[in-house]
């Protein structure tokens, strides 16, 4: 069974489409990643799969059944994207409102494993407004571990994390993920986040998907994976027409060249922009794996954090 | 059960601790008590003329008695019930510059009566036909030697009308009840033949005019938690606390029990701490004081129905604040909380007759208080201000939770 089925969702706000015929097939027991820029549609999306909104046309299906089904009250976690608990009430009281509210069994050490597993039991008793931002962020997300879901459906979980906060919310997702074979949908325009954590990725711009897979496919596997950025210090000559047999970008200081398979291609390269760019003028010469921002970049033109 | 306790404690907590709303609904109206009770404590209450109607039915003294004042004046007629208005219509305010009565008079009742219910004059005083003999019967009480022949005996009581509610009118019925007094005391003997009748027999106890003001600045300190209401309500969604609730088993009802309960508690709160610190300034405390509480009970519901509608009117918990803010102050002075405010009439049909701010619920909120507390009265003499306030409640609470419902707890 999926645990999640789209199938042409769309979400119109006026005259703003935030999500475009969006169909998505999330398997049991994967993590699969939303990556996008803002405005993307990512948190749309994910308030439909909750119930929260309703589509504006499309159909959805979470573990079976409609997304507003009491059912999946239980079996469903989630964590909206921005901090959501009483400002005034302690970390501890916010767990235990939210716990009593589930209908947590043993409710009140439940709250305390929680308040030890995200570190945040030596603040318990203090105003959540007065903690610092990560442990403001870890509060957010701890309160949808109080049930053991089905499904995990998180929104920009690493958001405002520090790195420090981020692995250890990785470490938890992956000790729950090891004793229940829970599916976690999480929406990131953080690269390393997806790359990291999810098993599949849809990149996500404008409300459509423009890509879908495994890290791993989505980078290119193998020999053509590779990217070399030349670094100039002022604006290069004209090249049109001489790196024809490249897959090239050419920017304000930058020549890019993408799909590589640098160890063959390297010394040729060399050999064509002798002449064309004088040696003083190059900053710096990067060979690098290609990572989902050149996915995006390459179907966009844009990058991920414009 | 236990949902709707917690999310409960829940609002009642946030109340207590968010500063700014522990200012409004608790600092800010003690100190209103303060400076009024500073200001008023002491004797005269008030400082604006009362407009005032006379009826004078007096008969006068019969053709042909006279006699000798004290002053050499000769006593004959209508003497003693044109003396009583004299002195009344000379009185002045503590200031000793503003008259305390301006009085119109007038021929028959029923013109007068319908002045006053238009609240032209605000009491009305109607001198019996036998005031006259009956203050003679007064003297001879006080002179056992002094003997008249042809003057029977008589008791009888000036009759002061109007609306129990108003301050002017309460401030009225303190005043004469004191002048009526020595007017009927000679040398170290108080008679007792003219009494003062108040319509509907409200024992006036020489209140100050802070004790007049006091319900008002409870309603007051009510209608300030509506800033409270509508701000919360608003955060709650546009902060998506709601949203994360609904994810919850939590149901739309507990969430909105929770409010109106927290409402209930912080209201109940605030009756005994208001009404403690107007008896410092020596605010008299009557067993009508649980009238208080059935009144504040009302009042939250309206507050919290009221609230929430603000809340939908507004985007963002500061633009709620200042609405609630700016519904519940002149809500408040409309009541006549702090001074005399017309209340045009609506509708009339003789013992119905409903009043524009009646729809307010301070209005009868207010009204209701001063009556039974100040005259020891219970809610079964403010049957019409009861029906209004529980009207007011039940209305705005039900539209408030009807635009809640429908806007907040559907997915859109
Ligand atoms: N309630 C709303 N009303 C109008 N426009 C909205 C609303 N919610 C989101 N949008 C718009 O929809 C688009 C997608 O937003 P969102 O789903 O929040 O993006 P993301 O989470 O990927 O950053 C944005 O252009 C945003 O401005
Ligand atoms: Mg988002």
């Amino acid at each position: 069974m999926l645990a999640v089925k789209t199938s042409r969702l769309s979400k119109v706000f006026g005259d703003v489409v935030a999500v475009d015929g969006l169909s998505l097939e999330v398997k049991q027991g994967e993590v699969f990643g939303l990556l996008g820029p803002n405005g993307a549609g990512k948190s749309t999306t994910i308030k439909m799969l909750t119930g929260l909104l309703s589509p504006t046309s499309g159909t959805i299906e979470v573990l079976g059944r409609h997304p507003t089904d009491q059912e999946l009250l239980t079996s469903v976690g989630y964590v909206p994207q921005d901090l959501v608990f009483y400002g005034h009430l302690s970390a501890k009281e916010n767990l235990e409102l939210f716990a009593n509210c589930m209908e947590v069994e043993n409710a009140k050490e439940r709250v305390t494993e929680l308040l030890r597993l995200f570190e945040l039991y030596e603040a318990k008793d203090r105003r959540a407004a007065v903690l610092s931002g990560g442990q403001k962020r870890r509060l957010n997300v701890a309160i949808a571990f109080l049930l053991t879901p089905q499904l995990l459906i998180l929104d920009e979980p690493s958001a405002g994390m520090d790195p420090q906060s981020r692995n250890m919310l990785w470490e938890i997702l992956e000790g729950m993920r090891e004793e229940s074979n829970i599916t976690v949908i999480l929406t990131t325009h953080l690269i390393e986040t997806a790359d990291r954590l999810c098993n599949r990725v849809a990149i996500v711009d404008h409300g459509k998907v423009i890509a879908i897979g495994t890290p791993s496919e989505l980078k290119g596997k193998g020999k053509d994976g590779e990217i070399l950025e030349i670094v100039l210090n002022n604006s290069p000559p004209d090249l049109m027409g001489k790196l024809n047999d490249y897959d090239v970008e050419i920017t304000e200081h930058m020549i890019r060249f993408r799909n590589l398979d640098t160890f063959s291609e390297l010394p040729k390269i060399v050999e064509k922009l002798n002449g064309l760019i004088p040696k003083e003028s190059i900053r710096s010469f990067n060979i690098r794996q290609k990572t989902l921002e050149d996915v995006f970049i390459a179907h966009t033109g844009r990058s991920l954090r414009e | 059960m236990r949902k709707l306790f917690v999310l409960y404690r829940a609002q009642l907590l946030v109340s207590f601790r968010n500063r700014q709303a522990f200012f409004f609904s608790i600092i800010f109206p003690l100190i209103f008590v303060g400076v009024f009770g500073l200001a008023f404590q002491e004797g005269a209450p008030g400082n604006s003329t009362i407009p005032i109607g006379l009826v004078n039915l007096d008969g006068g003294l019969p053709e042909g008695v006279s006699l000798q004042g004290v002053d050499g004046s000769q006593i004959s007629g209508k003497y003693f019930s044109e003396r009583f208005v004299d002195i009344l219509s000379s009185l002045k305010f503590e200031d000793n510059e503003t008259k305390i009565f301006n009085f119109k008079s007038f021929q028959g009742l029923q013109d007068a009566r319908t002045e006053l219910e238009k609240q032209d004059i605000h009491a009305l005083l109607v001198i019996p036909e036998s005031f006259s003999l009956a203050m003679v019967s007064a003297m001879q009480q006080a002179f056992p030697n002094m003997t008249l022949q042809g003057v029977p005996q008589a008791n009888t009581s000036v009759v002061l009308e109007g609306d129990q509610s108003l301050i002017n009118f309460n401030i009225a019925t303190t005043v004469v009840e004191q002048v009526l007094k020595d007017f009927v005391k000679f040398g170290q003997i108080e008679a007792k033949t003219v009494a003062l009748q108040v319509e509907g027999n409200i024992s006036s106890k020489g209140l100050t005019a802070f004790d007049l003001i006091v319900p008002g600045l409870v309603i007051f300190a009510v209608l300030n938690n509506l800033s409270t209401v509508a701000a919360v309500s608003v955060s709650d969604i546009s902060e998506g606390m709601l949203d994360r609730l609904r994810k919850t088993k939590m149901k739309g009802y507990h969430y909105l029990g929770a409010i109106i309960l927290a409402q209930i508690s912080l209201a109940f709160i605030q009756i005994p701490i208001m009404f403690f610190a107007a008896s410092l300034f020596g605010f008299p405390i009557t067993k009508s004081i649980g009238y208080a509480f059935i009144v504040a009970l009302l009042m939250a519901l309206a507050v919290s129905g009221i609230g929430i509608i603000a809340g939908g009117l507004t985007e963002n918990a500061d633009a709620a604040g200042s609405l609630g803010a700016i519904i519940g102050v002149p809500m408040a002075f409309l009541a006549g909380s702090f001074f005399l405010v017309p209340n045009p009439t609506f509708f009339d049909v003789g013992w119905f007759r409903l009043r524009i701010f009646d729809f307010l619920p301070a209005t009868p909120a207010v009204d209701m208080l001063r009556i039974t507390l100040l005259n020891d009265k219970t809610i079964f003499d403010t049957p019409f201000e009861f029906a209004m306030l529980l009207f007011d409640a039940v209305l705005f609470l039900s539209i408030g939770l009807l635009i809640y419902v429908r806007k907040h707890c559907k997915a859109h």
